[in-house]
């Protein structure tokens, strides 16, 4: 085979260039170019063969390891079976016969954690009649403002007893 | 009539083993005789024919439908490939372990063992033995896989242009060796390596 001295034959393996159709042109006025096609392209096709059957141990070794790797992923049920409708409903009984036994309203002296935890409803006054004379307004706002703090000094207790946060730091 | 491989993969996504169990049987010859050219044992290439597999099948959820199965394949098997060689620190070893294998037993004229099928494996081990690993990788691509050149890049991670170069001297390569002789011409040896020709 001749020393191949052209660059065009570099295009022949992509067809897209846009170098190809120059090429075409160039294969067809240069013998030297044409006949290194011919003969690689011969080359080629006789290197070229099928591939043999696959071997059957080595798939089977592959799929074994395939199925190992593989999540085991559960058949999803088709429908919604009668049988698993009533085991449901039968939880849901038992689960609301449990709830009425530890919650029950009216046992108030087992409080669970989060009752004893929540802070002590304030009792209500009795309402304070409205002033009738300047005065007396006075009185009742100052009566007023020493229930409120009175009130404010409850929930202070009960917040440094409860919460950590207000816990004095010694 | 056969299912293709993109239809194929579309079952495999859905969970359908089935349907990774007809890829193995269609590729795995193809993928093994590749590895086994690339590593030089037949063991060795079986190893890391299954461990292909098994990276493609963990691996299916990434793999874009847009683009054709095989390449995508021959890319996993090509880096697994490697690494198996990289981790036995056997890549330059090889080339040497194949350049140290009496040649094969070419007729006078190696032309003439084209047109024999059954010396196909041969000559080919000839060519990864006297080409260099990338330009036969190439060169296995293109005519036993039929890749196109877009397709190569992809597989060897190289330019368009780096492949058409490994193309284009490797076929002149085989031109030179394989390239029916004129009759008063001498036969040459097929143990000399063949150096890369001038332009």
């Amino acid at each position: 085979m001749k020393k191949l001295r052209c660059h065009f034959v570099q295009h022949r393996f992509d067809p897209n260039s846009s170098k190809a159709g120059l090429l075409s042109k160039h294969v067809n006025s240069c013998q030297e170019c044409r006949s290194f096609l011919e003969e690689t392209d011969s080359i080629e096709q006789q290197l070229h063969s099928d591939p043999p059957p696959h071997d059957a141990t080595i798939c089977r070794d592959i799929m074994r390891q395939i199925r190992n790797v593989a999540p085991t992923a559960a058949p999803k049920p088709s429908k919604f079976q009668p049988r698993v409708l009533g085991a449901g409903l039968a939880t849901a009984i038992a689960a609301a016969i449990i709830a009425m036994i530890f919650i029950n309203p009216n046992d108030n002296g087992n409080k669970g954690p989060i009752a004893e935890a929540s802070p002590p409803v304030p009792k209500e006054e009795p309402s304070l009649a409205p002033a009738e004379s300047p005065m007396q307004s006075l009185a009742v706002l100052m009566k007023q403002q020493e229930l409120l703090r009175r009130d404010a000094r409850k929930l202070g207790a009960h917040l440094r007893e409860r919460v950590i946060l207000f816990q004095p730091v010694n | 009539m056969e299912d293709s491989d993109e239809e194929l993969v579309a079952l495999c996504k859905k969970g359908t083993l089935h349907a990774f169990e007809s890829l193995v049987k269609r590729y795995q010859p193809r993928i093994l005789g590749f590895l086994e050219k690339q590593i030089c044992s037949r063991v060795d290439a079986e190893d890391v024919t299954q461990r292909t597999f098994i990276q493609a099948y963990q691996s299916l959820d990434r793999f874009d439908s847009k683009y054709r199965f095989s390449p995508w394949l021959f890319t996993i098997a090509r880096r697994q490939g490697i690494d198996f060689l990289r981790q036995a620190g056997s890549r330059q070893r090889t080339q040497e372990q194949l350049r140290s294998e009496p040649p094969p037993a070419f007729a006078a004229d190696p032309s003439m063992m084209l047109g024999e099928k059954e010396n196909l494996n041969q000559i080919w081990r000839w060519i990864w033995k006297n080409l260099d690993a990338r330009s036969s990788e190439v060169l296995w691509l293109r005519i036993q896989e039929e890749l196109n050149l877009a397709e190569i890049a992809g597989v060897m991670k190289l330019s368009r242009s780096h492949v058409k170069v490994l193309l284009f001297r490797a076929r002149k390569s085989l031109g030179k060796n394989f390239a029916r002789q004129p009759e008063s011409s001498s036969p040459r040896s097929t143990t000399q390596p063949a150096s890369s020709p001038s332009l």
